[in-house]
């Protein structure tokens, strides 16, 4: 027997299974790469969830369901009528846009869809800004258009009446005009906005709006007509409602020279700025058989990437905004197109098991079955834009479910290690698919920020911002075939060398667990009731799901306790419709959800170690493997819990006796 | 095991230490090598589009250009409106034609 000390280097992400690199480990989640190691400090924080105190009507409530996004130029705020200071705008499942002007909360600054259909039942609308500043979403026939040099018409003295669909103007100058019938009309009603649609002119002193109001009687009213925005700007010809496959009808759109590209289907439609004429559905820029769908436009050093899905294969070509063919052999890919992304003159492409580099002619593979491709390939999801480089980083989503390595959300694929890191939500939800579109910001004064639109949140990606619970989980350790027993594990932690604030005491929790490689690595069940008073105490019915052993980990992936992950340590009603799981200490919130699955996984608790109130890392933190836990390879696992500073994780070392040949 | 117990073994010379060869630099630049030579060294196949092109007869156009040539090839325009022919060549950013009989 040799007690042997075998260095764990497994430092640089995970997702390619590259035979020859041993520095990618199994999973993580919250940690990016560092100087010495991992970081746990990277999430997706919340810029907002809407504002239903500033917009009180219940439709405007929440953001929504948000797929895209774009930098442009609007107002500093909505109580203005005028201005173009840089902004980004995000585009609901709605019709409703959003703004953030330099990084601040967002506002709803125009309801497109409320009492309208421009983007139609299942359109997901394109949105871009032209070189004149304007802002361009296309809908599912017509093309709109907010230009922000044209002033709002302000008013002071508007007469609504509750239940009323009427709508005056008290003083004594006719101030509405006819060609204000379509236009949103923002009303501001006791300090929170309000909108309606105005649905018909009158006379210079009256106008109808769609809807009734509702609100206080009154002649004094502030409110803005908002001329700047116009639905029906241009006119694509035909209801462009859903995809050849009858899904969303996404409209990716691309600014070149002079030119607005927009996919509509099998046609490429276009806006030229500088006469604003149209290419119309029937007779586009650049079109392809029926059955193609426009998936992506993206320029580049040699020209335009068209990508398309056809019959669930993708097929990429170039293109000169003038050929009425590419002008290159397309390209056809093995499986579905997902997204593309501009990347230094070039274009990455991810298909549905691949991460692909082209440069329009011919094609480099940068990752093959990644994420457990080779097992089950990804599903598509149906937005313009789900993946975005930020230097040598490659974020991007996919369809992605929840089993080993594939936590739905948001990854990071690293052009140079082509490994990925995983960055969970602030909420640690990694069950439910709920990132819809990826953008790079760049309208914020303070530097470009990387923008997540996501199922009722608009999200950025926060740095050095650590995550309630960071999670590492390495490739098998233990070298040669040889029977072991492990006997510790020796972990170096620090502080990421970045990290600045006010030097305090700070506090993490530190877990490790191991795992010996006998049996499978994850199941999954659901809590039988909701966890009532006691929060290490589960009821599960095990007639339905499989009986969890003693010692298992109980991880949540969604819910109050997303992230977390606890230890069985007692059990009654084994194998009943009432099982009763005793865990080794409380979780934070009391489980309520009993819809979603948890997983229980077979990695053994070693110990947690708590550290409050320290100010310097401690040398050496030794996890004492005491039960003589036998086998050929081993899984560690290492979670940080709720850290107060971003810790970093370096090289760790498994210490174990070596059997010899038995 | 302890840490006093493994540093004991350890100062007697009993802990064997296990580390794999450091091959990551090799690695890496292996890989990064497929991004460089799509970045940096243009091959054949950057060029089949030309060579596409030059396989084919040249459509002519019915509008006048005046989009601004990527290439060499996109420089020159045949023209046809009705009984007019023409050929657009793209000379010191200007379109300029010949009319032909």
């Amino acid at each position: 027997m040799a007690v042997k000390a075998e260095t764990i280097e497994q430092i640089g992400g995970f997702g390619n299974l590259i035979p020859s690199s041993y520095k990618e480990h199994f999973r993580s989640s919250g940690f990016i790469k560092s100087a010495n190691g991992l970081v746990a400090g990277i999430k997706t924080s919340v810029l907002s969830t809407g504002n239903p105190t500033k917009f009180t009507q219940s439709e405007y409530a929440s953001i929504g369901n948000i797929f895209n996004m774009a930098d442009g130029y609007g107002r500093t705020n909505i109580g203005t009528q005028s201005g173009a200071n840089p902004v980004t705008y995000v585009l609901n499942e709605n019709g409703d846009i959003y703004q953030s002007y330099n990084g601040g909360n967002p506002d709803l600054v125009v309801a497109i869809d409320r009492n309208n259909s421009h983007f139609g039942v299942s359109g997901l609308g394109g949105l871009i800004t032209d070189p004149k500043k304007r802002l361009l979403y296309s809908g599912e026939r017509y093309l709109g258009m907010f230009d922000p040099s044209v002033s709002d018409v302000f008013f002071t003295d508007l007469t609504f009446t509750n239940g009323s669909n009427a709508v005056g103007s008290s003083d004594a100058t006719e101030d509405f005009t006819a060609d204000m019938v379509g236009k949103n009309i923002r009303v501001l009603i006791g300090g929170t906005y309000h909108y309606y649609k105005i649905a018909s002119y009158i006379d210079g002193f009256h106008i109808t709006i769609s809807g009734t109001f509702s609100g206080t009687t009154a002649g004094n009213y502030t409110a803005f007509v908002l001329m700047s925005w116009t639905n029906s700007w241009k006119d694509w010809g035909t209801d462009f409602s859903e995809n050849s496959e009858g899904n969303y009808a996404t409209t990716p759109c691309e600014t070149y020279e002079d030119t607005v590209l927009f996919g509509r289907g099998s046609n490429i439609t276009s806006l030229n700025i500088t006469s604003d004429t149209i290419t119309t559905d029937a007779s586009p820029a650049f079109n392809m058989p029926d059955g193609y769908d426009c998936m992506s436009i993206d320029k580049g050093s040699n020209g335009i990437l068209l990508g398309f899905n056809f019959q669930g294969k993708g097929v990429l070509l170039l293109w000169d905004n003038f050929s009425d063919r590419s002008i290159a052999p397309w390209i056809e890919l093995q499986d579905r197109l997902v997204s593309v992304c501009k990347y230094q003159g070039n274009w990455l492409v991810i298909t549905t098991t691949e991460i692909l580099l082209t440069n329009g002619y011919s094609v480099t593979t940068l990752a093959s079955n990644f994420l457990d491709a080779e097992h089950t390939s990804y599903s598509p999801i149906l937005y313009s834009k789900t993946s975005a480089v930020v230097g040598d980083d490659f974020y991007f989503t996919i369809g992605l479910s929840y089993n080993g390595k594939r936590r739905a959300g948001l990854y990071c694929f690293n052009l140079t290690s082509k490994l990925v890191t995983y960055i969970p939500r602030t909420d640690m939800n990694q069950y439910d698919n709920l990132t819809r579109c990826i953008f790079y910001s760049n309208s914020n004064s303070s530097g470009g920020k990387l923008m997540i639109g996501s199922a009722g949140s608009w999200d950025y990606v926060s740095k050095d911002t650590e995550s309630k619970v960071s999670t590492i989980v390495t490739n098998p350790v233990g070298s040669g075939v040889n029977r072991k027993i492990a006997e510790a594990l020796k972990v170096d932690l620090g502080i990421s060398e970045t990290y600045y604030s006010s030097d305090s005491p700070f506090s993490f929790d530190i877990i490790a667990k191991v795992f010996p490689m006998t049996k499978q690595k994850q199941n999954r069940a659901k809590l039988k009731t909701a966890m009532v008073t006691n929060y290490n105490k589960m009821t599960i019915d095990e007639t339905v799901y499989p009986q969890i052993p003693v010692g298992s980990e109980i991880e949540f992936l969604s819910g109050e306790n997303a992230g977390y992950t606890r230890n069985v340590i007692s059990k009654t009603g084994a194998g009943t419709n009432t099982a009763v799981l005793i865990l080794d200490r409380n979780l934070p919130y009391l489980q309520t959800n009993t819809t979603d699955y948890f997983f229980f996984n077979p990695f053994l608790l070693i110990e947690k170690k708590s550290y409050t109130n320290i100010t310097e890392i401690p040398e050496t933190i030794w996890f004492d493997i005491k039960n003589k836990i036998k086998g050929k390879k081993f899984m560690f696992k290492i979670e940080i819990e709720n850290p107060t500073v971003p810790i970093e994780l370096r090289p760790m070392t498994f210490i174990y006796d070596d059997l010899g040949v038995i | 095991m302890n840490q006093a117990t493994f540093n004991n073994k350890k100062t007697k010379g009993e802990v064997e230490e296990v580390k794999k060869p450091d091959n990551t630099k090799e690695v890496l630049n292996s890989m990064q090598k497929d991004i460089n030579d799509k970045k940096n060294e243009p091959s054949l196949n950057d060029y089949l589009g030309i060579l596409e092109v030059l396989k084919k007869v040249k459509k002519h156009r019915t509008t006048a250009p005046t989009n601004v040539p990527k290439t060499y090839l996109d420089a020159i325009e045949f023209y046809v409106s009705g009984t007019t022919y023409r050929v657009y060549f793209y000379i010191n950013k200007n379109w300029k034609y010949i009319t032909l009989t």
